[in-house]
C-alpha cells in the first residue's frame, strides 16, 4: 500500500514538474506575426513598385515569376499568389507553411481578380 | 504505558525521515518558479528589442529613409543616401537602444536581434533589404 502511495505521489510530481516546464519552453516565442504580415506587405509592394502588376495578365507572367524568382533569392521566402496559380517554390510536392497572408485585389487581363497574397517558407 | 514509551522514538525518526522528500520537493519547486520567473523575464526583453527594431525598420521603409518626389513619399522605396550615422543615432537614442545597425548590407558584427525587410533601391529599383539589428 506504501509503495503505491509513494507510486502515485511521484507521478503527480513529475506531472506537475513536467507541466511548469512546459509552460516555460511555451514563454520563451517571440510574437512575430506583425513582422511577418508586414514582410508580406514589403513583398507585395515591391511587385507593384517595379510595375509587376501594370497590364497584367497572361503575357506578363513570365516577367512575374522571375521578380517571384529574385524575392526567393533574397530573403529565401516563398511568395505565393492564389487566385491567378503563381508561386516562387514551384514544382516538387514539397509542403509550404504560410507564414502570412494578404486579400488584394488586381487587374487580371483587364478583370478584377481577388488574390491571396502569401510568403511561407 | 512502556509499551507507549517504546515505540516514541521510532515515530520521531519516521517524521524526520519524511521532511526530507518534502524538503526536496520544496526545493525544486522553489527551483523551478525561479527558472520560470527569469525566462520570463528574458523573453520579455527579447520581446521588447524585437518589436523596437520592427518599429524603426517599419518607420525607415515607410517614412524615414524613403524617396519622395513632387511631396510624395513612396513607400519600400529606399533612399539609402539618407541612412546616415546621425539618422541611426537619432534613433538609437529615441529607442533606448545600447547597439543599433540599419544598411542595405549585412551586417559583419554579431547582434543579439535582427529582422529585415524587403525594399527597392536606386533608380533601377533593383530588390534588396534593409537589415536592422540591435540590442
Amino acid at each position: 500500500m506504501q509503495t503505491f502511495e509513494a507510486l502515485v505521489s511521484f507521478l503527480f510530481f513529475v506531472f506537475l514538474s513536467s507541466y511548469l516546464l512546459g509552460l516555460t519552453e511555451e514563454q520563451r516565442h517571440v510574437d512575430d506575426s506583425l513582422y511577418r504580415i508586414q514582410l508580406a506587405e514589403d513583398a507585395w509592394r515591391v511587385l507593384y513598385l517595379r510595375g509587376s502588376f501594370e497590364d497584367f495578365g497572361p503575357n506578363k507572367r513570365a516577367q512575374l515569376e522571375e521578380e517571384l524568382d529574385t524575392i526567393e533569392e533574397e530573403t529565401a521566402l516563398c511568395v505565393f499568389i492564389d487566385g491567378v496559380f503563381m508561386t516562387s517554390c514551384r514544382g516538387g510536392s514539397q509542403e509550404h507553411q504560410l507564414t502570412a497572408s494578404l486579400r488584394k485585389t488586381v487587374l487580371y487581363d483587364g478583370e478584377p481578380r481577388n488574390v491571396t497574397f502569401s510568403i511561407g517558407s | 504505558m512502556r509499551i507507549q514509551s517504546l515505540y516514541k522514538g521510532s515515530i520521531s525518526f519516521d517524521a524526520l525521515l519524511s521532511t526530507i522528500p518534502i524538503m526536496m520537493m520544496l526545493f525544486f519547486l522553489l527551483n523551478i518558479s525561479s527558472t520560470i520567473s527569469q525566462d520570463a523575464a528574458e523573453t520579455m526583453h527579447r520581446q521588447h528589442v524585437f518589436d523596437k527594431l520592427v518599429s524603426v525598420a517599419d518607420y525607415t521603409v515607410k517614412a524615414g529613409a524613403v524617396k519622395r518626389a513632387g511631396g510624395m513619399r513612396y513607400p519600400n522605396w529606399l533612399e539609402t543616401g539618407l541612412i546616415t550615422p546621425a539618422y541611426v543615432e537619432g534613433l538609437r537614442l529615441r529607442t533606448g537602444l545600447s547597439r543599433l545597425y540599419i544598411s542595405t548590407l549585412e551586417p559583419d558584427e554579431d547582434y543579439p536581434s535582427c529582422v529585415y525587410r524587403l525594399v527597392v533601391t536606386g533608380d533601377d529599383k533593383r530588390i534588396s533589404r534593409l537589415f536592422v539589428c540591435g540590442g
